[in-house]
């Protein structure tokens, strides 16, 4: 049977379940990175917190250095002081040394935390003009390091006002005591609740532009920006677990007469078609990525050279068989398909390339409308 | 231009949607503390009824404003507006609830970090000056008693301010780092990922933008459509890499001979569209021979041969060749396909 596929739409591309590999590979790879955050950003990110932790040791110092305060707190609170600015210049050094990380700036903020508590403690507990202090943490925690690590901070914090309020006599367990204790946490929960939501905002539309970014825009899937670091990962693992991998190359034999004789409409729909057959052919843990013009780069993790060229000559025959239809024009379209195997035919990403691109010529060679698997290595 | 100085540029309207919503809810939010504070504290008479009436004023103005702003695009004007709003309710309430004594005096923090994530600096650093205003402005009553220009009245002010001035200050600072990541990937997300040229999907904003300028004040543009005579070969010939290295040189070619005003931007797998704005068909003519020059005279070099490269050009004008942007980039491209039946490595104006 033939399909007509102006009857038949392509299926419009399903991010969850045609590319369900490939977004999910994506994913955990940032995920080890560091959820949705980008290395730059965390740099950043680690600059700006290192800066705010020094404002801190600024603001407390000023307010020694006017307010001043009896002897033992003032030691007390110098003492606070070197301990806060030791560790500072540990976890800096450390993030230094090996690259930002998020759980450093977890840490970070956690210390920051600590170390108000600690001043309040020795200027006035919950009376401290210092108080204030405590919204550094939490927008920091609110910006940089996601919804539920600042709720565990805000938990924190409460537990130190309520250690800071904490009387020994009785009238602390009564619901006035603890009525002024929330009246006091409200600013920050308030805080923390409305900067947490904007910053999920921002990191929504980031996710859409990220999105983009990645994407082919005409047939949605991914181009080599997003494929190179999932082959890069997919290949490690096959390394490491000694698995194999395969690699298809798809080319259209004649886009390029498509495109003079029928115009780029009819191009773009042979284009449409092919990546439409090839979507349809692959399973759900493979992954596409558009890699010129007309060529198509398929990643086939745990799959041998034979299997890949089973499902190579399934996408070839789907190709050829069915017809394009673009305005008026009804023409036919074939391609080729070269194939390579991780580790037969290259042990380095860069030689299965090169193999595949190889098996690809050959098949062109050869006459078009055909596949090629890679010989030796 | 002057919002740019104002707000942060980079947020454009489509994306501050989403704060615009969070904007809302902050809004209602801010009204249930107010009641809240109402129901839990109850205030005189005189008070109570002065809060009522701001509450109402507040809830109005919200309703009305986005009402009236439905069906609008997203802009930082209305934020401006909603917190500017936001100050003023805050001060009427903190007026009748303790001056800047209040326990509500923190309710400013809501304002200081929204305007600091969604308006950027300039924006915020006016908030601030405004919600300083508004603390002098409350704080006078007591300090009229003392003396309004002293030291002490001066410090106690500060002492009140510096919480907002922290946190404007840190969240502008944080959400700078946030912007500038977003930037970039803004910047990916419009560029071609081999070329570095802009993709199809940037090229069709920046030329709605042009021809929307050109019909408006009635000046002309030119639309170059150049595609490679020998990507295919080489291709086939010396695998993908080497087609891939032949593609940059050609888009250097290229560059080399545009102006800083002209858009280039890869149209599909071996053709390139420039756009030239405020430039009629014979200097488009020009510019299309130049770069076809440029192109013939930087071969490929490979390890065993150079390898000639040459491309076929189309340029169609507008208004000369069609009326709006479609039919002009399709002349554009019938012009390219006349310039290849022609054998190659030439320039051809569209002509009907």
């Amino acid at each position: 049977m033939i399909v007509n596929p102006a009857s038949t739409p392509l299926p419009a591309p399903d991010t969850n379940t045609v590319r369900g590999y490939g977004l999910e590979a994506v994913h955990s790879a940032r995920q080890a990175a560091g959820a949705d955050i980008e290395p730059g950003q965390l740099r950043d990110f680690s600059r700006t917190v290192a800066e705010i932790q020094w404002l801190l040791v600024i603001l407390v110092l000023l307010h020694h250095v006017f307010q001043g305060s009896a002897e033992d707190h003032t030691v007390a609170v110098y003492f606070g002081l070197i301990i806060f600015v030791a560790t500072i210049l540990v976890f800096q050094y450390f993030a230094f040394l090996r690259g930002p990380r998020r759980w450093l700036l977890a840490v970070g903020t956690w210390a920051m935390i600590l170390f108000v508590s600690w001043v309040l403690y020795h200027t006035g507990r919950l009376d401290s003009p210092l108080l204030n202090l405590y919204l550094l943490p939490i927008v920091t925690s609110a910006l940089t390091l996601g919804q539920t690590v600042t709720l565990l901070q805000v938990g924190l914090i409460a537990a130190c006002y309520t250690f800071l309020g904490y009387a020994t006599d009785a009238s602390f367990f009564t619901v006035v005591s603890a009525g002024n204790l929330a009246a006091a946490l409200a600013p920050m929960l308030l805080v923390a609740y409305i900067t947490t939501m904007l910053s999920q905002d921002i990191h929504h539309t980031m996710g859409k532009v990220r999105e983009l970014s990645e994407t082919d825009e005409l047939t949605g899937v991914y181009n080599l920006r997003a494929f190179n670091p999932i082959v890069a990962r997919e290949f490690a693992l096959a390394q490491r677990h000694r698995r194999i991998l395969s690699m298809l190359m798809v080319d259209s034999d004649n886009l390029k007469k498509i495109n003079d004789t029928h115009g780029h409409e009819a191009g773009d729909r042979l284009i449409q078609h092919v990546v439409g057959a090839i979507r349809h052919e692959l399973r759900s843990t493979d992954v596409i990525a558009r890699y010129g013009g007309d060529e198509f780069l398929c990643l086939l993790p745990e799959a041998s050279s034979a299997d890949a060229a089973q499902v190579a000559e399934r996408i070839r025959k789907r190709i050829a068989d069915a017809p394009v239809t673009a305005g008026n024009a009804t023409f036919a379209t074939t391609v080729s398909i070269g194939v390579a195997a991780y580790p037969d035919h290259g042990t380095s990403r860069e030689a299965l390339a090169r193999n595949t691109d190889q098996a690809l010529y050959s098949s062109k060679a050869r006459g078009r409308n055909r596949v090629t698997v890679a010989h030796g290595s | 231009m002057r919002t740019k100085t104002i707000f942060d540029p980079v947020l454009s309207s489509e994306e501050l949607r989403g704060s615009s919503r969070t904007v809302a809810e902050i809004e209602w939010l801010l009204l249930l503390l107010v009641l809240l504070f109402q129901t839990v504290m109850v205030p005189d008479q005189e008070t109570s009824a002065a809060l009522a009436m701001s509450m109402f004023f507040f809830a109005a103005f919200v309703l009305s404003f986005r009402y009236a702003n439905f069906y609008r695009q997203e802009s930082h004007w209305k934020i401006a507006i909603e917190t500017g709003v936001m100050i003023v309710f805050i001060t009427w309430v903190l007026f009748y609830t303790g001056g800047a004594e209040s326990p509500l005096a923190d309710l400013y923090l809501l304002v200081v970090i929204v305007s600091a994530l969604t308006l950027g600096k300039v924006a915020t650093l006016l908030e601030m000056a405004l919600i300083t205003g508004c603390y002098i402005w409350l704080g006078y009553p007591q300090r009229a008693a003392v003396d309004p220009f002293s030291l002490q009245s001066g410090t106690v002010l500060v002492a009140q301010v510096a919480p907002m001035l922290l946190v404007a200050y840190i969240t502008t600072m944080l959400s700078a780092d946030i912007r500038r990541a977003y930037g970039h990937m803004k910047l990916l997300s419009e560029t071609d990922e081999l070329t570095g040229v802009l993709n199809m999907r940037a090229f069709t904003a920046v030329s709605d933008r042009v021809f929307h300028q050109a019909a408006r004040y009635a000046r002309p543009f030119s639309v170059l459509m150049i595609d490679s005579d020998s990507l295919k070969t080489v291709n086939d010939l010396l695998g993908h890499e080497a087609g891939n290295r032949l593609l940059k040189m050609m888009v250097q070619s290229i560059q080399g001979q545009l102006r800083q005003t002209d858009v280039l931007a890869r149209y599909g797998g071996d053709e390139f569209v420039v756009l030239l704005p405020e430039t009629p068909c014979n200097g488009a003519v020009g510019v299309a021979e130049r770069i076809r020059d440029s192109v013939e005279s930087a071969p490929l070099t490979t390890r065993e041969k150079k390898i000639g490269a040459t491309v076929s050009i189309g340029v169609a004008c507008y208004p000369d060749h069609g009326a709006d942007l479609e039919t002009v980039l399709e002349r554009a491209d019938q012009a390219m396909y006349a310039s290849k039946s022609a054998g190659k490595n030439r320039t051809t104006a569209f002509s009907a």
